[in-house]
């Protein structure tokens, strides 16, 4: 079996996409990303996917990248570039289908890349797969905490974990073998969906690189 | 005295420029490439990142140019090529940079220590220390000062949970033990079970560490539980479980 590639660990998945903004919407993507980073958006369609663990956009104007030199030459962009870094589960497909599919993924989506140039849209699917393969970075290193667990997986333990630190507390005083064992009845009865085991970081990378194994750019 | 807000979570990213000549003469990119494969291909265990415990992901690629829009003429092109590295990390970022350069660290095992440190200072030195403007001066100090030269600040930061590294090693080794311990008493009766779930408590890893769950142990046999701050979980106790406890319907957890 060939060898897993370097950039999935367990079941995470990253991306890097650097694309092309006119200057001219410079201040216009400022603007929309100041707006989205307020409390009130929270980026709750994001959050509702459930697959993405981080993530971030950030523009770089052209007159913005390091010169830590008097020797390096000093960069002459016409345009300035938005970085996009995301960190999901599953495969590069289902990651892109599930931005053009949904609706309100959809429009969160494109009111951020609307400025970049070239930027389809998220919907019809096939030119949008071929603007992000075309912007993205091949990865060098990536690095995952816990590689065989996904974001349903953390929030699942998590919320085990909460949830046994007050059972343990609210059982402590009980004296009543009978009032425990209810107790105890009706709180597996909550826990049990928290209960999965997680993935290895092995096998998942392997069941992910079949996934991937098909070749991106011939099905576009 | 100025109190701070210390911040749960902290997105880093930096770009740091390697080399401009388009021949290489000092074999930066192919040092700085050779390190990240090397890194790459190691087991999640042996990583020099896996040393950092505030790290949840981390990426380092190679940004050789960017890619110019479609049809563009003439097109983009970059003078120096960069180092991209975006971490996603707990609390501040000079501690992750500090525990990058200096690793973990073994207070009675010194030579492990010195071990650890210098693993670790080779690892930034073969990545970072080959970019341009990296200072000559060794030290976590003048890396943590380069990479703050090279931080670009993250406009829109997105993370789908709020939990550190910490809490989420926890809540998994928590969740592994209770599911062994279901499984495992599941047919006992009610006298059996209780039994077995008071030393199954006794071994319980309380999470007292982040203040996201503050407990005193002697305070619960007094039954004072105030400080414990709620959430959002349903009540784990059936209404009246009191009046109404029974264990003679045979049924088993």
């Amino acid at each position: 079996m060939a060898a897993p590639p370097l950039d999935i660990k367990g079941k995470a998945y990253p991306m890097t996409a650097l694309s092309p903004v006119p200057r001219s919407r410079r201040l216009l993507l400022s603007f929309l990303l100041w707006v989205f980073s307020l409390p009130y958006f929270t980026l709750q369609f994001a959050r509702n996917l459930m697959f993405i663990h981080f993530a971030c956009w950030q523009p770089i104007n052209r007159d913005k990248f390091p010169r830590l030199s008097e020797d390096q030459p000093k960069e002459d962009l016409k345009y300035d570039y938005f970085l996009f870094t995301t960190n999901f589960n599953g495969s590069w497909d289902q990651y892109i289908d599930a931005f053009g599919l949904i609706r309100k993924v959809r429009i969160g989506l494109n009111a951020i890349w609307f400025t970049s140039k070239g930027y389809p849209g998220a919907w019809p699917i096939r030119p949008f797969k071929r603007y992000i393969h075309y912007y993205e970075y091949q990865m060098d290193l990536y690095y995952n905490a816990y590689p065989g667990m996904s974001v349903r997986d953390i929030t699942s333990a998590t919320t085990l974990a909460n949830s046994l630190d007050r059972f343990v507390l609210d059982t402590a005083d009980m004296e009543s073998t009978g009032e425990f064992y209810d107790a105890f009845r009706h709180y597996i009865n909550e826990a049990a969906p928290h209960l999965s085991e997680m993935g290895k970081e092995s096998s998942q990378e392997r069941f992910l690189y079949h996934m991937h194994s098909r070749p991106r750019g011939l099905q576009l | 005295m100025s109190r701070k807000k210390k911040n749960k979570h902290t997105s880093l990213v930096t770009l740091s420029p390697i080399e401009y000549r388009s021949d290489d003469p000092e074999n930066r990119i192919a040092t700085v490439s050779r390190t990240l494969e090397t890194e790459a291909r190691k087991t999640h265990s042996d990583q020099v990142l896996r040393q950092c415990p505030m790290l949840h992901m981390a990426r380092a690629q190679i940004i050789d140019n960017v890619i110019p829009s479609m049809g563009q003429q003439p097109p983009d092109s970059l003078k120096s090529k960069y180092l991209l590295f975006v971490a996603e990390i707990d609390g501040e970022v000079d501690d992750f940079l500090d525990a990058l350069y200096n690793g973990p660290q073994y207070p009675f095992d010194w030579d492990k220590e010195a071990d650890a440190r210098s693993k670790h200072a080779n690892f930034v030195k073969n990545i970072w220390g080959q970019c341009i403007g990296y200072p000559d001066d060794a030290g976590s100090v003048f890396f943590r000062q380069y990479m703050t030269r090279c931080r670009i600040k993250v406009t829109l930061p997105f993370k789908a949970y709020n939990f550190t590294v910490d809490e989420i090693d926890r809540a998994t080794r928590i969740q592994a033990q209770f599911a062994s311990f279901a499984e495992a008493n599941q047919s006992l009766g009610p006298d059996d079970l209780h039994k077995a779930w008071q030393d199954f408590v006794e071994h319980y890893e309380f999470f007292a560490a982040t203040g996201r769950l503050t407990i005193n142990r002697h305070k619960k046999h007094h039954g004072r539980h105030e400080h414990i701050r709620e959430s959002s979980f349903k009540p784990l106790r059936p209404p009246n479980s009191t009046a109404e406890s029974s264990h003679t319907d045979g049924d088993q957890p």
